[in-house]
């Protein structure tokens, strides 16, 4: 049985998916749907983007602000974010004026997070972001509403520790799809993880070439309530991390 | 064995089981039915099988028959004559239901099956397998 056909048109298939990105004229929703769906095929048929011939494509960067000046919860949940997207992230502090400065540029941006990787790696990484956040608001306010009895310092630290609790939680599930991924890509190639470390690769050679140096940072925030922190891990749980169900195949019936 | 419901566990294991019993490679992945389908039992693509908590067997087979008469693409061949005769093939070989009947009860209904069907993301030049 051979399905050399199938597999070059999935190859076709990918490589005109790739190209359709924000840069190309593709909305934002276009882009993530071709993402979305590069991934599952890379995923389905065990393909590496070596192989798809997109060693050429270019790498770029994604920024996700901060949101103010200190770090929230959702933060914690970045670096598993990176490395499920494989994209490399780092956090881009805003210069802070001197008090005497009055020529101080106040429309630069803010601080910021960013992605860097594949074009379609790093639409995925903010959109996943954007959900995460969301997630935890929507979360949070539904834990408030269910603990009338916080008030003050008590529900400060409580809501904290209720993010800290979805965002460990949104972490680890990150994780652990991650690997499934790749011992799922491992198991159907005979090559193994070829298309993990071509990747990489990929990424690693085109970072070197931007000039950034990293350096590590403290984690974000610690358990400070465990009860609320549990209920936060649960709500984890519950945070919508599947590819969503698209197109025409939702009208076949069984 | 497959004639009990399958759970959605143990649905993965058994589509791998049955794409490497025809000898094909890249079997779609089973993922679960959203909740919220209410007329939907299951639904299926060339890449992806949506199920739910316990599909019947029959189901199971119907679906992976659409995974097998899907192309990559998205073009389908529906209910077709492709479909009905890689399902019907799929129920003689897991279900043991008999062929003759089957096809004649087909045939009564008007309803029209290719009787070598082969799953249309395979080469043409690819030896028949029945």
């Amino acid at each position: 049985m051979s399905q050399t056909a199938e597999l070059a048109r999935v190859k076709v298939r990918i490589k005109a998916l790739t190209e359709k990105t924000v840069a190309n004229g593709c909305t934002e929703a276009e882009a993530m749907s071709a993402a979305d769906m590069v991934g599952r095929l890379l995923e389905r048929y065990a393909l590496s983007m070596d192989e798809i011939e997109v060693r050429a494509a270019r790498c770029v960067q994604a920024e996700v602000p901060m949101g103010g000046q200190r770090r929230r919860p959702v933060d914690a949940c970045i670096p598993a974010i990176a490395r499920f997207c494989d994209c490399k992230v780092w956090l881009a502090r805003a210069s802070r004026p001197k008090f005497d400065d009055e020529n101080f540029d106040r429309t630069q941006p803010g601080s910021r997070y960013v992605f860097f990787g594949f074009e379609t790696d790093t639409v995925l990484a903010t959109y996943l972001f954007a959900v995460i956040d969301r997630a935890i608001m929507t979360e949070s306010a539904t834990f408030k509403q269910a603990n009338p009895s916080l008030r003050a310092v008590r529900l400060r630290r409580a809501s904290a520790s209720f993010q800290h609790g979805v965002a460990a939680r949104v972490s680890e599930r990150l994780d652990a799809m991650r690997s499934a991924r790749d011992v799922s890509v491992q198991a159907q190639r005979p090559t193994g993880t070829a298309l993990i470390l071509t990747r990489h690769r990929i990424v690693d050679e085109a970072f070197r070439d931007t000039n950034v140096r990293l350096v590590s940072m403290a984690a974000v925030g610690r358990r400070r309530i465990a009860s609320a922190f549990r209920q936060g891990w649960q709500a984890g749980e519950r945070v919508n991390l599947n590819r969503p169900m698209t197109g025409d195949t939702v009208g076949l019936i069984g | 064995m497959i004639g009990q419901p399958v759970a959605f566990a143990a649905a993965q294991g058994m589509v791998d089981a049955i794409w490497a019993d025809r000898e094909l490679r890249y079997p779609p992945a089973v993922t679960r039915l959203a909740p919220h389908a209410t007329t939907t039992i299951a639904c299926a693509n060339r890449l992806s099988l949506w199920l739910p908590e316990q599909t019947p067997a029959w189901c199971l087979l119907h679906e992976i028959a659409h995974a097998m008469s899907t192309s990559v693409e998205g073009h389908s061949d529906g209910h077709g004559p492709v479909f009905m005769g890689l399902y019907i093939r799929l129920l003689v070989r897991y279900l043991r239901l008999d062929g003759t009947t089957l096809c004649a009860s087909l045939h009564d209904a008007g309803i029209s099956v290719a009787r070598n069907a082969q799953p249309v993301f395979l080469d043409p030049d690819s030896p028949m397998r029945m």
